[in-house]
C-alpha cells in the first residue's frame, strides 16, 4: 500500500508540470458596453500594444466577438485575464492544444 | 502635475448623481462583470480573485465619486489629475455596466452598440438611465483623448 501510493505521487505532479507547461490564450469576449476607445487604451496598458495592434485587436472583438490576445504559460495567462477583468473586459483563458 | 478639467452642466448631472447611488452601493458589494471561470477546482484562487476585483472596483469608484465634490458642486467642473486617470476610466467602466444591468434591463444590445438608437421611444426611467450612461461614456471619451494627446 505504501509504495503504491509512493508511485502515484510523480503521476500527480508529472500531471500538473504538464499543465502548467501548456500554452493557455488569453480571449477577450465581446461586450455592448464598454468604448471602442476604452477597449483600444486598455489594450495598449495592458499589453504594451502600439496602436495599429491595438485597434486590431478591437475590431476583432468588436465584429467577431472575440480576439486572442495573448498566449503562453498558464500563471501570466491568469495575470494577463485577471487584470483584464480589472479593467472590466471580458476575459476567459482557454487551453491551446495545438501546443 | 497634470490636471484634466472637464465643464459640466450642475443643473442636469447633479440629479442624475442622485440616481447613482443604489447602483453605486451595489458597486461595493459586486463585481461590475460576472467573474470568469479561473479554475473549476480552485475555489481558493476564485475567492482571492473575487476579493481582489472588488478591493480594485471599491477603490476606483470611490475616487469617481470624490469628483463630483462641494467644489464641483459650486463650479460645475470636474478635476482629474493625470496620476487618478485609470482609475476614474475603470470605475466610469464599472458604472456603466452596472447602469446597464439595473436601469437599462429594457433595452436590447443593438440599441447601445447603435446609431440608430430611438431616445424618445424610452420611459422616463429608461430615459433618466440611458443620460448617466452616456454622460459617463462622454466622460470616458474626454479623458482619454486627452491622455492619448
Amino acid at each position: 500500500m505504501p509504495l503504491m501510493s509512493g508511485t502515484a505521487v510523480p503521476e500527480i505532479e508529472t500531471s500538473r508540470e504538464t499543465e502548467l507547461e501548456s500554452i493557455w490564450k488569453v480571449v477577450v469576449l465581446n461586450d455592448p458596453v464598454n468604448l471602442m476607445s476604452y477597449v483600444v487604451l486598455v489594450f495598449k496598458k495592458v499589453f504594451g500594444f502600439n496602436d495599429t495592434r491595438a485597434r486590431k485587436h478591437m475590431l476583432e472583438v468588436h465584429e467577431q466577438g472575440r480576439s486572442v490576445v495573448w498566449s503562453g504559460p498558464r500563471e501570466r495567462a491568469e495575470t494577463y485575464a485577471y487584470t483584464l477583468q480589472e479593467w472590466h473586459l471580458t476575459a476567459i483563458l482557454e487551453k491551446d492544444d495545438h501546443h | 502635475m497634470t490636471t484634466i478639467e472637464i465643464g459640466l452642466n450642475r443643473e442636469v448631472v447633479l440629479p442624475l448623481l442622485d440616481i447613482l447611488h443604489p447602483v453605486m452601493e451595489r458597486l461595493e458589494h459586486e463585481a461590475a462583470l460576472a467573474l470568469p471561470v479561473v479554475d473549476d477546482d480552485d475555489e481558493e484562487l476564485a475567492d482571492i480573485w473575487r476579493n481582489g476585483l472588488l478591493h480594485t472596483q471599491t477603490d476606483d469608484c470611490s475616487t469617481l465619486m470624490s469628483l463630483f465634490d462641494d467644489r464641483f458642486r459650486e463650479s460645475g467642473i470636474v478635476r482629474i489629475e493625470v496620476e487618478q486617470a485609470d482609475r476614474v476610466l475603470r470605475a466610469l467602466s464599472a458604472v456603466r455596466l452596472k447602469v446597464r444591468e439595473t436601469l437599462l434591463t429594457h433595452v436590447p444590445d443593438s440599441a447601445l452598440e447603435g446609431t440608430d438608437f430611438d431616445f424618445a421611444g424610452l420611459t422616463d426611467p429608461d430615459r433618466t438611465g440611458f443620460a448617466v450612461y452616456m454622460l459617463f461614456a462622454t466622460l470616458q471619451e474626454v479623458i482619454i483623448q486627452h491622455l492619448d494627446q
